[in-house]
């Protein structure tokens, strides 16, 4: 009897100092650390997307700002869309035809490790990307070869013309991050470290993979000067109320935003960047009707871009952050054209005329596949105004990401919807207007577009935007595309950084310019 | 009581066998795969391929299993297809949050639940009908709504506690019980209303048996006798709901962790799933399973500790 209230009056106990201590972690109020807790000293940037990887040949933009940060670059873009010299001090093609390109290596540059990084880690690295089955390797599929010329000089010789090789080598496109040799012989190590030669790198003992990531000063950076931070965190924050709320309270200095946060954001007295991203709508895939007939017809294709009111739609889902478009592409890239943009005014009568006239008056079905959530929505809207004109979207909505590229690449879908940004018009044509693209699944080329394509890749830089801009108006004339919104990239910044810049040319902003203010 | 634990360690190698096989089936079927979600829209078909291969993802799913059976029994859980980090390690590094939270959780339902449900029991009136409306509500609330409510109340408007983000105990013991504080709340509340419901039914069994009354009879303290007595008694199915809620909270930890971004299992086994990560998912399975079995061993040594006739049974 007397073991059994012992034994109970030490539970009660033990359940006293358990709310006792609770107590006094409430009161211990804001003098204790928070997690997250953002200092002076120490940049908490938020990412609404994992990095898949920190290997920067197999990751996805999530990683972009932690690769920056950690790699050094051959080529920095800024945000006007200018290129300055990063690891390479100068860069040009040589000879005609966009075919050979040559690069000069910093001197004096060495890894994290203390490993020199020359003109042969330069070439080993591109190598690398090229080989590593990754995102960055389908950018990089017409480098035949990268040589190391001297101890300074780099070469690339292509297979076929290539004239975006230094937008490709900047921070954009993540092939331009230069690996150390030595990490590259064993390349599993490179997915949960850095590598690198930038100006921070990675501190394990800081870092949960897939959840937040600790960069510490690189002590070997070449340019110490551009070091602002004792520490950069980045933490992965999914969940648009959360990060939010993250941002309100201080645990989180800069992410990107969305526009069902954007005005409360705004309402919390955070800073909202916005710049013009991409656009979306539906990329139409069976150009030739081997699954759904009727749009191998052009005029049904040009039906669909009369039958949707733009303007309400953008209203609807977007407010002030996104407009209509009619055209696939963003402003300020090569190919877009405003003069396109009254192209296909909302005419649902014509709409019904052009189905009439290609004998398709009612009953065209396609086929679409989709995301879960804000392109769900859009692709509803897009169908309600569609229907009205006698055409029905047969909607799948694919639950990961990954499933949804599955199935737009199967060739049983006539239709995709998703956001795509703004890039130069020669990787937008590889990408959604040539064959072998992941918009042009079932292989169908336009002769005129594919000569456009050809002339331009091959033409200096002055001569190329009128052949883009041709390009873009065959485009839009063959109505491949129903493209409804532009879309804008949002940023929030609170009180504690300056230095945060998005524009049209640059969406994600650079890292390494981020400063205490 | 050794046997118990004996025949536990037992049963545990074939469940974790089929647990870990049926989460390398069901993995598969999960429609895309970890290829397309590193190459996303761009590649061409021949990289695709490629990757598909490097990752050896056109091998049947149970030569998978296989491969990675033989590395688990060696305790090499694998690497996870996009980072290369052991699985292990990734595991490992997640585990201090998913525990604190399930701890934390099954711990304020068993003080907070046993509280109210016993005060229903000895006072009835008001208590008891407040219960039962409570119940309901907890049950109803879901709780990653009641964990954003929290968040906008208690950290956004008030300050008083982090919106989001984990600390180590070890870092600082303070600012780990502070990130614990509204994550827990949140996904107790259904357990508590739970708790107290279960305690206050076997509260009321106990104290109408005669050895109660017998008890009162001699001059027992009312205190003594709930407290001391009627408790101890009513404890087995208190135990056995704080078993279930416990092995619940592990997966309201995913909705949990990921409105309050704590470094979590939950939060990594939907990244993974979502990816394809068929090691991490495996791997999951395996603590989620081991951490099941220990519960409901702790929970059997616990029925043995209040009840000496199971102890020796």
């Amino acid at each position: 009897m007397v073991r059994i209230v012992r034994r109970t009056t030490r539970g009660l106990r033990l359940g006293n100092l358990v709310i006792v201590l609770a107590a006094a972690a409430l009161a211990a109020g804001a003098c204790s650390g928070d997690p997250g807790e953002s200092s002076g000293d120490t940049l908490t940037i938020g990412l609404v997307q994992q990095p898949l990887s920190l290997d920067p040949a197999k990751t996805n933009t999530g990683a972009s700002q932690l690769i920056a940060l950690a790699y050094d670059t051959l080529i920095v873009k800024n945000p006007d869309g200018s290129l300055s010299p990063g690891i390479a001090t100068d860069w040009s093609y040589v000879g005609s035809g966009n075919t050979r390109f040559e690069l000069t290596i910093r001197e004096g540059v060495t890894f994290a490790d203390g490993t020199p990084l020359d003109a042969e880690a330069v070439a080993k690295s591109i190598t690398y990307f090229k080989g590593a089955n990754g995102p960055p390797a389908a950018t990089l599929a017409a480098v035949k070869t990268a040589k190391a010329l001297s101890a300074t000089k780099v070469r690339l010789d292509l297979s076929a013309p290539n004239p975006v090789l230094p937008q490709l080598l900047s921070q954009d496109y993540l092939a331009g991050a230069v690996i150390n040799p030595k990490a590259t012989e064993n390349p599993a190590q490179l997915g949960a470290d850095t590598f690198g030669a930038g100006p921070y790198l990675l501190d394990k003992g800081a870092t949960v993979i897939g959840d937040h990531f600790t960069l510490v000063p690189n002590p070997k950076y070449w340019n110490p000067p551009a070091v602002k931070w004792d520490k950069i965190v980045f933490r992965v924050i999914a969940n648009p109320s959360a990060l939010l709320g993250a941002m309100q309270t201080g645990q989180v200095d800069v992410a990107q935003g969305d526009a069902s946060t954007a005005d409360k954001a705004e309402a919390a007295g955070l800073k909202v960047l916005t710049s013009p991203a991409g656009w979306n709508g539906l990329f139409l895939m069976d150009r030739s009707g081997e699954v759904c007939p009727a749009l191998g017809d052009q005029s049904v294709r040009q039906a669909l871009n009369h039958a949707i009111d733009r303007r309400a739609i953008a209203r609807a889902l977007l407010g002030k952050y996104g407009g209509p478009t009619v055209q696939p592409q963003s402003e300020g890239w090569d190919n877009y054209d405003p003069a396109l943009e009254s192209r296909y005014p909302y005419d649902p009568e014509k709409a019904k005329e052009l189905l009439a006239s290609s004998g398709h008056k009612g009953g065209v079905s396609i086929s679409v596949v989709v995301t879960q959530g804000p392109d769900a929505q859009l692709v509803q809207a897009v169908g309600a105004y569609l229907s009205k004109v006698g055409v029905e979207l047969d909607v799948t909505t694919a639950p990961t990401f990954n499933d949804f590229v599955s199935k737009l690449t199967s060739k049983k879908f006539c239709a995709f919807t998703t956001p795509w940004g703004g890039q130069p018009a020669f990787i937008q044509a590889g990408a959604l207007f040539l064959p072998g693209g992941v918009g042009n699944p079932f292989g169908v080329i336009d002769e005129q577009v594919a000569d456009l394509v050809r002339r331009a890749a091959a033409a200096p830089a002055e001569e190329s935007g009128e052949l883009y801009r041709r390009m873009q108006a065959r485009i839009v004339d063959l109505a491949w595309f129903v493209p409804v919104v532009r879309t804008d990239t949002l940023y929030y910044v609170g009180d504690g950084v300056t230095g945060v810049e998005t524009t049209g040319a640059e969406q994600i902003p650079y890292p390494l310019n981020f400063r205490p203010s | 009581m050794l046997n118990l634990i004996v025949r536990r360690a037992g049963i545990s190698v074939p469940l974790l066998l089929i647990v870990s096989a049926l989460t390398f089936v069901l993995g598969s079927l999960v429609p895309g795969d970890a290829a397309r979600a590193i190459l996303g829209v761009s590649g061409s078909p021949e990289q695709y391929a490629a990757l598909r291969d490097e990752l050896h993802l056109d091998e049947p799913v149970w030569d998978q299993y296989r491969r990675w059976l033989t590395g688990a029994v060696r305790g090499d859980l694998g690497d996870s297809v996009f980072s290369g980090e052991p699985v292990v390690q990734a595991l490992n590094a997640r585990l201090p949050a998913t525990l604190s939270l399930v701890a934390g959780t099954t711990l304020v339902c068993a003080l907070v639940g046993v509280a109210f449900g016993t005060v229903s029991a000895v006072r009835g009136g008001w208590i008891a009908r407040s219960l039962d409306v409570l119940s309901v509500a907890g049950l109803a609330l879901p709780s990653f709504w009641l964990a954003l409510v929290l968040v906008s109340i208690f950290s956004v408007w008030l300050g008083l506690l982090p919106a989001t983000g984990y600390v180590h105990a070890g870092e600082s013991v303070s600012g780990w019980l502070r990130a614990l504080v509204l994550p827990v709340v949140a996904l107790a509340l259904a357990g508590i209303t739970q708790v107290a419901r279960q305690t206050r039914d076997a509260m009321l069994d106990v104290l109408g048996q005669d050895f109660i009354r017998t008890m009162e009879a001699n001059g027992f303290s009312r205190r003594s006798i709930v407290l001391k007595h009627a408790l101890r008694n009513a404890a087995a199915p208190i135990l056995t709901v704080l078993g279930v809620i416990l092995v619940g909270a592990l997966s309201g930890t995913v909705f949990v962790e990921n409105v309050f971004v704590l470094p979590g299992l939950g939060g990594l086994a939907v990244q993974a799933t979502q990816q394809h990560d068929l090691p991490v998912i495996a791997g999951i399975a395996v603590y989620f399973t081991l951490i099941t079995i220990a519960v409901n061993l702790l929970v059997d040594l616990a029925y043995g500790w209040l009840n000496p006739k199971v102890r020796t049974a």
